[in-house]
Formats: C-alpha cells, structure tokens, sequence
C-alpha cells in the first residue's frame, strides 16, 4: 500500500517535473525571444563601448567605477544563494531543502558567470584581461578576486553537476526508446553511467558530502575579497574592518531573496505547490528575517562608527547619503529594503507566499541601490580639496545592466528546459524517508513523531 | 546651569594647567603685574583654605592633589615656595595671564583678583619646606645615602630613529653597585609642556649596570633621566637632524621570514625622493613563514578536493556496463579542467612577482 502511494508520488513528480522539459508553450518563445532581443541590445551597447572608449560611459577619472562594478557586486551576491540554502543546509541535514536546492546552485552558477563578465566588461580594453595572468601581483586584491572566484565558479559548478547525474539517468531512461537521438547521446553522456548501485551511490554521496563542506568557505571567501577590493583602500565609507562580514551577510541576505524570487516563478509556471510549499517559503523567510537583521545591525553599526568619529571626508560621504544628492536612496534603501521587508515577514496577515515574495522583490531592488550607495557616492567625495565628482550613467551602461540581467533569466529559462529544476532523486527519496518505518512505528508507538523542518 | 558650571570648571582647569606650566619659563614679570605683593600674609589660614579650595576646583586636575603632577611645574618642589615668596608678581603674572604655549590657561577672567592670592597662597604651602611634619614629600637627602646613577649614553650624537644604548650604573653609599634594581629612565620632551616622559626600565646587573635601548624620534638637545628612587642623574643627547627634516618611520614591518626578503627590480624602483621607504608593493615575503605559502596552500588545497570530488564521479561508471557512450569522458574533461585551471592559478600566484620584466634591472 506504502509501496504504492510512495510509487505514484514519485509519478507524479517526474510527469510534473518532466513534462515541461519536452513541451513548450507560445510563451517560452516569446519570452525567450524578448530575453534575446535584451541580450542583444546589450551587446550592440558593449561594442559602442569598445568602438568609442569608456568614454560613452558615464564613468570618468573621478568616479571610475559605476554601474558595472555595482552589478559585479550585486551578482555575487545572489551567488552566495545556492551555497547557503544548499551547502549548509545539506551539512545540518535540514530535510525540506531538497526542492530547492537545485534552483539555489543554478542561481549560484548563472550569478557568478554574469558577475565575473562584468569587470571586464568594465575595463576599455577587455583583450587585456589577460594580463591579470601574466602581470598579476598577489599583492593585489584584484588577484585575489580572480583566484577565488574561479575556485567558486568551479566548485559550484561542479556542486550544481553532482545531484544532477541520478537524475541525467532518469532522462537518459526515459529517453531510451529514442536512442540515437542527440538528446539521448547527451544526457548518457552526462549521467556517466550511473545504474543506482549501492557502490555508485556511495561514490556519489561522498563527493557531495566533501563538496558541500568545501563548497562553504569558498563562498565566504569569495564576497570577502569582493570587499577587500573596496577595504583596501583609504576611501571613506571603504576604509572600513567590518566591510568582510558585511559584505558577506548582504550576499546571503540578498542570495536568499533572490531563492525566493525563483521559487514562486517556478512554482507558477511548473504548478510545483505540492512540492514546494508554503513551509518553503515560511523557512525561507526565517532565514531572511536573520540575515536582514543582521545587516539592519552592521548597517548601524558602520554608519555609527563613521558618524561618531566624523573625519573630514566622511562627513562628506554620509552629508551624501543622508542628507544629500543621495538621500533619497539611502532611505529608500533603510525603509523600503530593511524595515519595510522586515513588517511584512514578520506580522502574518494575509497571503504568506505574497507577503514573502514582495519582501523578497523589495529586499533585492534595495540591495542593488545598496551596492551603488556604497560604490558611488564614496568615490564621489574628494580626498584633496577639489570638486566633488559627478556620476551619471549612460545609455551603454543601462543597456549593458538590462542585458545582464536578462541574460540572467535566459540562461535560467534554457536551462529549465534541458535538466529538470527540481531533484527529482533527493525529492522523491525525502519523502520515502519521510514515511518510512521508522516514522511509521513513532506514530503507533504514540511517540512524537519528530517535526518536519 | 550646573552643566555651564561643570564647563566652566572644566575649561578653568585646562587653562591653569596651560598656564602654570608657563612659570618655569625665566622672563620679567610685565606690566601691570611688575612688582605687585600678595595681600595676605604667606601662611593665612583663612586665604589658605579658600585658595585650597579654588586649587582643588580648578588646578588640581592637571597638577595633581600635591602639585606635583607636572615635573616642568612642580608646586611640591623644594624650591618652589622661596621662588614664590621672592617673585610673588611672576607667578600671579603666569596665573592671570596664563603660557597657552606650555598648556596653561589664563584665568583672570574665571577668579578675582583675591582668590587668585589665595590660590598662590595655597600653592606656598604644598612646597616640601612648608609640610615640615608631613614626611610624604621626596626629600633631597638621601640622594646622598642611596649612593648615585652614573649615567651615559652611546653614541652621544645620535641621529632621530638611531637605536641608543643607556647604560646606568647604580651603587650605594659605599660606592657598591646594587643589583637587581629597576631603573626608571625617562627622556626630557619639550610638547606642549616641557617635562619628562618615561621611555622604560631596566633592571641593574650584579655590576649594577641597568641597560636601555631607547630610539629617540625628536631632533634637537634633549636628556636622558635614570632613576631609582629618590636618586637621579642626567645626561645631555644631542639628537642631530639628519639630511631630512623629520623622523620617518620605515615603511612595513619585519616579520620572522627564516629566510631573505626578496626585493626584485632595480633599486630605484623602490626608494622613494626620501631615500628610506621601499614601497610595500614592491616589498615581497620571503623565507618559509612567507605568508605567500598560506595562500599558495589554500588554492591547492581547494583545488585538489575538487580533483578528489571529481575523480569520485570518474569512477562511477561500473566496468562491463555496455553502453555505446563513452560514460567517462564528462568527468575525464572535468578532471582535465580542474588540473589545468588549478595549476594556472598556482602559477599565477608564484610567478606573479617576477612577471614585471620591466622593472628588473
């Protein structure tokens, strides 16, 4: 009977998973075909650049960094999604993770990969990338960045791959009847083989297992030494301790938003309610709630500490921020991204999953205001008695933004439909667990049956 | 109001010490102070008490309970009342008009003319002669029975940033050295206030030689001062100014490398217009405790799991499973990948100092 019920479950959530891998509807192309024209626009804007020098951006010797390098920030940070909700949450076993792990490592690899485009997008001479290879010093934060993160981009990559080959089984499968197929070639190609022995098993634990241990100090790393960058300077509003931690917390602050963003998408257009659910989101939530207090904390924090001492060109910077040509984004970026975002997690009116997932859209516009707060304006304050500097954006950049972030949903939507978006392996073997004997016998025995987290 | 007062107190208090500190700077007592006599008599009780009071309030704070805070101004000295006694007008001059050079501050705004007296009339009184019964105050005499600090200093023309050597010998009345003695030394330093400044101690040998390495950073004519207890003994240094006009300290610091520091390019390239500092972008860790080797460790380390995760999928593959795919070649071309990839970076890192051919000589 168990037998059954757990078979048709398992069904159910191939058919539910699957289908959308071989039928398209009207709407994917079309939506495919915008995100083309996007990307493409993008790209015509990259070669004005390239055509005409940086100086069709709005970036100049004063502000030299601009939209770029806030979107190389803003990227990385939603990369730290997938490590955290994956990673850790594989390490301390938390069961309801498996719907939403695969999605969690996919944002983490697609963030990356358009993160780590954007500082050569922003350099004039982006041939010359290659020079950090050669030329490279270690002395310099900028090699640090390039070390960790193509150790990150690797490992997640790989991280993304493992849980993935049970299921390129599964595909290859089912695909069998087709077998000369290029599709079927594909997928056995990816699935390496795998044939569910217990030995293949153990291999592939043990690998996820070390993976997802070594995957977790990478991801540290890697947004650490997106802040050295800043921190190791003198700049006001840079020259800061805490900038590490900070950092760090911000990505995963905004990474898990971001999960949550890709969730209620997907569980729209798939119809995945029954498996990811409204505890999905209200576990989710929790972790927001933490990360945004603990931002809301080194927030106050290092605008405290800054304000307290005053130096000369700090009064400057926070005059800009708070008061100034910023303000209006600096509070928009308090209320609408800290406090606002906190009310709607917090007190349990109305939809849950809407109230959560506008938190969520709220609390990633605000991280990407955060970021040009901390970039711009800090480089707008003169070190030497002289002008302040001027920053506008282009055309080019805003192209270049746009076109980043549609990549983004591109890459997210081809890839839906290649490999299914959610474990089907891990999803269907959490619930067998979950109504396996040892459950069973709690429930007669009269025991609690341990809560499901 | 007790706020404003609290300020007031507080700002009176810096400005007498400002002002104090000036006294003991020689110079005629000018106009209209010049040859002005304390109204009460050296020793009145009540202006005595009332001058306490104000001292309390208002000096103490800078120059201690006993005046003696302040070495360059020191109201317990045993001299201090004579002097006093015999240029009342000078030291009312300093107290009104206070020595902003030296940090005290006038207060011929904040006190009357009267409690001025008073104070001056308190100050009398905390000088060693006139607390005959105390027995609290250092007395000159047994500089005599401790024995007495022979003290020299090598080189004696030193250059700013140049390490010194402060030997002091210590002996006893019978001309024996004192071992295992502390010997406080202290540097005559002229900022704000002139006084001294401690800058260490040595304990003395069986010799009763006490040795100090001490770096003075001024330039000009200063002292050195050895103490133990109530004996002391002073030695000139000329601290000459080098070929530059300040003290520089050199850029970055020493750490145990075991092994050279490694500088590469042509001298030029990092000696700054000043002639000391390398710069730090140039200065590369050497040795085996370089700090160069964590990070080289860390990239290996990470890359090699990668390696270890990887070749468990190489191995999934079960012998004998016929398929007409070559089942390996995704994990092979992984593994491929990681190796070249996670050399590159190795490399990159090792290599990345010597790569600027253009600054080697």
């Amino acid at each position: 009977m168990r037998a059954r019920a757990a078979g048709d479950f398992r069904g159910r959530l191939e058919s539910t998973i699957l289908t959308p891998l071989t039928q398209s509807s009207r709407g994917y192309y079309a939506l495919v075909l915008f995100l083309l024209a996007v990307v493409g626009w993008g790209f015509y804007a990259f070669l004005v650049q390239l055509r005409y020098g940086l100086r069709s951006t709005g970036m100049g010797d004063v502000v030299m960094w601009g939209m770029y390098l806030v979107n190389f920030v803003f990227f990385i940070g939603i990369s730290h999604a997938g490590t955290l909700i994956s990673a850790i949450l594989r390490v301390t076993h938390a069961g309801w993770r498996t719907p939403v792990t695969r999605m969690a490592e996919l944002i983490t690899v697609v963030a990356i990969s358009i993160g780590a485009l954007m500082p050569i997008i922003d350099l004039g001479r982006p041939d010359r990338v290659w020079h950090i290879v050669i030329f490279g010093r270690f002395q310099s934060p900028l090699l640090w960045d390039i070390v960790s993160i193509t150790s990150y981009l690797t490992g997640s990559l790989i991280y993304l791959y493992l849980p993935l080959i049970p299921d390129m089984a599964l595909m290859r499968d089912r695909l069998a009847r087709e077998a000369s197929s290029l599709k079927y070639k594909i997928y056995s190609l990816l699935a390496v083989g795998w044939r569910n022995t217990p030995e293949q098993r153990h291999r592939l634990e043990k690998a996820i297992g070390i993976m997802a241990v070594t995957i977790i100090p990478i991801a540290i790393s890697v947004h650490t030494v997106v802040s050295y960058v800043f921190s190791m300077t003198m700049r006001p509003g840079w020259d800061s301790t805490v900038f590490g931690i900070y950092f760090v917390i911000g990505a995963i602050f905004s990474g898990i938003a971001s999960i949550i963003i890709v969730m209620a998408i997907f569980r729209k257009i798939y119809h995945l309610e029954e498996y990811i659910t409204e505890r999905h989101f209200r576990n989710l939530s929790y972790l927001l709630l933490t990360s945004l207090f603990l931002y809301l904390y080194l927030t106050f924090g290092e605008y405290l500490t800054v304000g307290y001492k005053m130096k000369v060109e700090e009064k400057h910077l926070l005059e800009l921020l708070m008061l100034g040509k910023s303000a209006f984004w600096f509070w928009f970026f308090v209320l609408g991204g800290l406090v606002l975002p906190a009310i709607l997690i917090m007190f349990r009116r109305g939809r849950t999953i809407t109230r959560i997932v506008i938190a969520s859209i709220l609390i990633n516009i605000a991280m990407w205001i955060k970021r040009f707060l901390v970039l711009v304006p800090s480089l707008q304050v003169p070190l030497m008695p002289f002008e302040f500097g001027a920053y506008t954006p282009t055309w080019v950049e805003w192209s270049i933004t746009a076109a980043a972030f549609a990549a983004f949903i591109l890459i997210f939507a081809i890839f839906a439909k290649i490999f299914p978006i959610i474990s089907i392996w891990e999803v269907a073997e959490e619930n067998e667990l979950e109504v396996s004997p040892v459950v069973r016998e709690t429930v007669e025995r009269g025991l609690p049956v341990p809560e499901r987290r | 109001m007790k706020i404003r007062l609290l300020v007031l107190a507080l700002f009176a208090i810096f400005l007498l010490w400002v002002s104090v500190n000036v006294v003991r700077a020689e110079g005629a007592t000018p106009a209209p102070y010049a040859g002005l006599k304390n109204p009460f008599p050296w020793g009145d009780a009540s202006a005595l008490a009332a001058g306490k009071g104000i001292y309390q309030q208002s000096c103490g704070g800078c120059h201690g309970a006993k005046g003696d805070s302040l070495p360059a101004a020191s109201f317990a000295a045993v001299d201090f009342s004579q002097r006093l006694q015999t240029n009342p007008d000078f030291y009312f001059w300093v107290l009104s008009e206070g020595r902003l050079s030296k940090g005290m501050p006038p207060y011929k705004s904040s006190l009357s003319e009267q409690q001025r007296w008073q104070t001056l009339t308190y100050l009398d009184s905390l000088s060693a002669k006139a607390s005959p019964g105390g027995g609290n105050q250092p007395s000159p005499v047994p500089v005599a029975a401790t024995g007495n600090i022979e003290l020299s200093v090598t080189p004696a023309q030193a250059q700013a940033g140049q390490k010194l050597t402060v030997n002091a010998v210590l002996r006893d009345i019978q001309s024996k050295p004192i071992s295992n003695a502390t010997v406080q030394f202290f540097a005559k330093v002229d900022f704000f206030v002139s006084g001294v400044m401690e800058v260490g101690e040595a304990t003395t040998n069986e010799q009763g030689v006490a040795t100090l390495e001490y770096t003075p950073r001024e330039t000009g004519t200063t002292g050195i001062i050895a103490r133990y207890e109530t004996t002391e003994a002073t030695v000139p240094l000329t601290v000459a100014e080098a070929n530059r006009d300040f003290y520089h300290t050199e850029v970055g610091i020493k750490l145990p490398t075991l092994g050279p520091e490694l500088f590469i390019g042509p001298q030029t390239a990092f000696v700054l217009e000043m002639g000391r500092a390398p710069m730090s972008a140039l200065r590369l860790p050497g040795g085996l405790l370089s700090w160069l080797w964590l990070m080289i460790g860390a990239v290996m380390l990470v890359w090699f799991t990668y390696f270890r995760v990887v070749y468990q999928v190489f191995r999934i593959p079960v012998r004998g499973d016929r398929t007409d795919t070559n089942t390996r070649v995704v994990p092979l071309s992984i593994l491929v990948f990681v190796v070249v990839t996670g050399t590159i970076l190795v490399l990159m890192i090792i290599t990345g100092p010597n790569s600027n051919l253009n600054l080697s000589p």
